[in-house]
Formats: structure tokens, C-alpha cells, sequence
């Protein structure tokens, strides 16, 4: 692996507080709008993400480099179980973080492009927000106020679908 | 009243702060409102069906987003996984169909399997195919009439419920309790559910086939509406009349045939599912003995 990651090109990220992160441009492939910019040739040496800060960088790198390695779904029909299991695992791992990190990561994961990484980003909200009412959802996601429903709105809601507050 | 809705609200503001000091930190809420299109396009989706009835409750643009169609599509893609009902077929003589519960919010933990209640419903059901539902109790039957009820059709965790004994057809979300029964009965409600021809005594065999080998199952119709289709069975040759039963009422459509050789050889109904929603795919095994599937294709048309 290594000597294969030392010969391929690099790809150079800079984040919103100016730290650089050279990775393998496999890496960097697993983001859907830099391989974009990279086949468009409209990549430079270095690209700047001026909405990504280091700590959320650094983890979606960590992410990427991961996934990249595994060998993808479509390669290969029969592929290892044991290499799903272990991604399952990264993954599982990689989601427990705080809440406000996890916004970050999706946001720079939706503004990069990186659909399997949006996808555990909201799993893990969905997670979350499992067996929670409607006023600690509201303020887990942090719901605009002027869009509830009047009380007598509400409490018709509630008692329609009484299933759900069991 | 409006005095009564001013408390209500208070009481709810009242309790927000709680949950806000007491069990929700700052590090379980997200800084900032997050994208719409996000959270209706990628987290609502992903949630268990029964949280989305709380949902509901949150806000009134999830409320309007959560009841369309495009949602309802969406939330399926995620959790088809989730049956309801699994309903299996068997080979004649024993149980035919074993009807299984799963948890929709624990798959695959709690799997139970549906059982006769009776020995005289077994000898009675065992011979029309079909398996009775009892001692479960959140069929939206009492013990009596329980006796003579059995699932006909499930379809996206909607299920079909045929009571011979009220002779009533009712369709049923076993999630949200919610249960239409007693459809008008007119000459186009399906005929397997009525005593007059149900307990006739019947053998399963090509020579002698009635109308317990009409197929019935759930399809989506071109407005997205679900409907449930009755294939009638004539002397064991699947005849080109279709009843469809709407959440109203029966009514008669015809048959449109995609051409398959297979059809014309009138192979003996024995038994037949649908396979898929829309494009109707149907199972009939041709023969006793050869236990052979063949498929066909079907599209519903307006007479």
C-alpha cells in the first residue's frame, strides 16, 4: 500500500484557518466536486476550502482515506465480508462525535460532494433523535420558531396520531 | 379557550427549557438551523415510521412534507426492509400460509409466528388455503369474530383483512391501529370471504379447483393511490375479469394481458401472488406435480 500511495499524484487541501493537508489523490477522489474540479483541470496545486475549518477537515480526510482503501461495492460481486464488518466498524466509530461537529462534517461533506459520508452523517442524527418528543427534537436540530404549529394545531396533531407517543 | 391555548403554550415553553437544562447539552443540539432540503430529503427519510408521528408535531413544514406521496416513496426506499407481515406459503395439506409478525422498529427481534387457534379453524381453514389470525391482540377484531378472519393481502405494511363471519373486507395499518372496514358489499366484492362459497368443501387439485384460487394482493395505481386487485379464477383458468377494491368501494376494471405463450396453454390456477406493485407480477404454479412457477405480466384497465 505504501509504495503504491508514495508513487501516485497529491493533492494538496487547505483549510479555512490556513493549515494545508497533502493527501493521495485517490484520497481526494472520494469527494464528487473535487474530482470534478480535478477532470475540468481546474484544480491548482493546492485547493482552498474557505468554509471547512482543520478540525472537520482533518476528520472528512480520515473518512475519505478509509473508504478508499476498501475495496468498493461495484469491483466486485463476492467481495471480502470481513472488509464490509471493518468499514461498518470505522464507521460506527468515526459517527461518535458531538452533535455540533457532526453538522460540521455533513455540511462539508454536502458542499464536497461525498455521498456515502452524508449519508452516516444523517443516519447518525436520525440516531439521535430516535425516541426523543417533538420539543427535544425541535431543539436538537434547532427548528425555526415561527414555523410551529398553534397549540390547538398541535394538540389536534398529538391526538390524531397517538400511536406515535406511546 | 383562547385563555386554555395560553397556558397550553406556556406549559410548552415551560417544558422546552426543561429539556433544554436538563437533558439536552449543547453538545447533543446543532449550532445552527441545518438545511432545509437536507433535513426533509436525507434525515426524515431515515427515520423509524413510528417517530414520523411525532414529526408530525414538530413543525408545519415537515407536517405538509411528511404527507406526500414523495415522501411516503422516499421513506420506503429506507425502510422496505421492515415488513410488517411475512406471509409464507407452504405445501398443500399441511398449514398452507404462515403468517409472521415483525417489529418494524427492532427487526428481526421479535419474529412471531401467527398460529390457529382451534382445532376445528385449523381443520376448517386448512382447507381454503388460508391460516387464521387469533390471540394477537391488536387485530381490529374481538376474539369471536377473530375466528373466521385471515390476512389476504399486505403490501408496503398495509394489510388486507378478510372477517367471513361479518362478511366485511377491511384494509389495515397494523402500525398506526388505523382500520376502514365494512366496504359497501355490491357483485363486485370479492367472493372468498363469503360463507355461501367459502365452505363448500373443496380438494386442491387441478380436476378441482373453486374460488379459493383466486389470486388477491395490493398494486399502486397511476395516481400513487393503493388499491387491491381480486383475479377471478374460472374453473381453475384465469378468467379476464378483475374486481378492484378502492378504501370506498368494488368496482370492475379489465384485464390488459402483456402476451406471454405461456397463457394461452390455460394453465390450472393454482395459486398466485403478486410479486411487484406495479407492474403486477403474478406466480401460478401449473401443475401438481410439476411444481413449476410461471410468471406473467398484467396491466389494469377501465372497463
Amino acid at each position: 500500500m505504501s509504495t503504491s500511495s508514495s508513487s501516485s499524484k497529491k493533492i494538496v487541501l487547505k483549510s479555512a484557518d490556513n493549515e494545508t493537508f497533502e493527501i493521495d489523490e485517490i484520497v481526494a477522489l472520494e469527494s464528487q466536486a473535487i474530482k470534478n474540479m480535478i477532470e475540468d483541470e481546474c484544480a491548482d496545486n493546492v485547493i482552498p476550502l474557505g468554509n471547512i475549518d482543520s478540525k472537520t477537515l482533518s476528520k472528512i480526510i480520515e473518512y475519505c482515506k478509509k473508504h478508499a482503501e476498501s475495496p468498493k461495492k461495484d469491483d466486485n460481486a463476492d467481495i471480502d465480508e470481513k472488509a464490509v464488518e471493518d468499514l461498518k466498524s470505522f464507521d460506527a466509530e468515526f459517527a461518535k462525535v458531538d452533535m455540533p461537529l457532526i453538522q460540521d462534517i455533513l455540511m462539508a461533506a454536502n458542499f464536497l460532494n461525498i455521498d456515502n459520508l452524508i449519508g452516516l452523517m444523517c443516519r447518525t442524527i436520525a440516531d439521535r433523535i430516535k425516541g426523543k418528543t417533538p420539543e427535544e427534537i425541535r431543539k436538537i436540530l434547532n427548528i425555526n420558531k415561527n414555523d410551529l404549529l398553534s397549540p390547538e394545531q398541535e394538540a389536534k396533531a398529538r391526538e390524531e396520531n397517538s400511536w406515535a407517543f406511546d | 379557550m383562547r385563555f386554555a391555548s395560553y397556558i397550553a403554550l406556556g406549559l410548552a415553553v415551560l417544558k422546552n427549557v426543561f429539556t433544554v437544562l436538563w437533558n439536552l447539552t449543547e453538545k447533543d443540539t446543532v449550532t445552527t438551523e441545518l438545511p432545509s432540503n437536507i433535513i426533509l430529503m436525507e434525515i426524515l427519510p431515515r427515520l423509524p415510521t413510528k417517530l414520523l408521528g411525532r414529526c408530525l408535531c414538530v413543525c408545519k413544514e415537515w407536517k405538509s412534507f411528511l404527507s406526500t406521496h414523495k415522501f411516503a416513496k422516499m421513506h420506503h426506499q429506507y425502510v422496505s426492509g421492515y415488513k410488517l407481515f411475512q406471509i409464507e406459503h407452504t405445501e398443500f395439506g399441511q398449514r398452507p400460509l404462515t403468517i409472521r409478525m415483525i417489529n418494524c422498529e427492532a427487526p428481526n427481534v421479535s419474529l412471531n409466528t401467527v398460529h390457529i387457534s382451534s382445532k376445528y379453524t385449523e381443520h376448517l381453514f386448512s382447507e381454503f388455503g388460508v391460516t387464521t389470525v387469533s390471540n394477537y391482540s391488536s387485530l381490529p377484531y374481538n376474539d369471536y369474530v377473530l375466528k373466521t378472519v385471515y390476512v389476504v393481502a399486505s403490501f408496503d405494511g398495509l394489510v388486507c383483512l378478510a372477517a367471513m363471519l361479518p362478511q366485511e373486507l377491511a384494509f389495515w395499518n397494523p402500525l398506526t391501529q388505523c382500520c376502514i372496514k365494512k366496504l359497501s358489499d355490491n357483485s363486485c366484492s370479492p367472493r372468498f370471504y363469503k360463507p355461501s362459497c367459502t365452505l363448500r368443501p373443496l380438494k386442491f387439485s387441478p380436476d378441482n379447483i373453486s374460488s379459493s384460487s383466486d389470486v388477491i394482493g395490493f398494486y399502486i395505481d397511476s395516481s400513487n393511490d393503493y388499491k387491491l386487485l381480486h383475479m377471478v379464477s374460472n374453473d381453475g383458468v384465469i378468467a379476464d375479469v378483475l374486481f378492484v377494491a378502492t378504501e370506498r368501494d368494488f368496482f370492475r376494471v379489465s384485464l390488459n394481458l402483456v402476451p406471454n405463450p405461456f397463457l394461452y396453454l390455460q394453465l390450472p390456477l393454482v395459486s398466485g401472488y403478486f410479486l411487484g406493485p406495479k407492474s403486477l407480477f403474478c406466480g401460478f404454479r401449473s401443475g401438481w406435480r410439476s411444481k413449476m412457477h410461471y410468471l406473467f405480466r398484467c396491466q389494469v384497465g377501465k372497463v
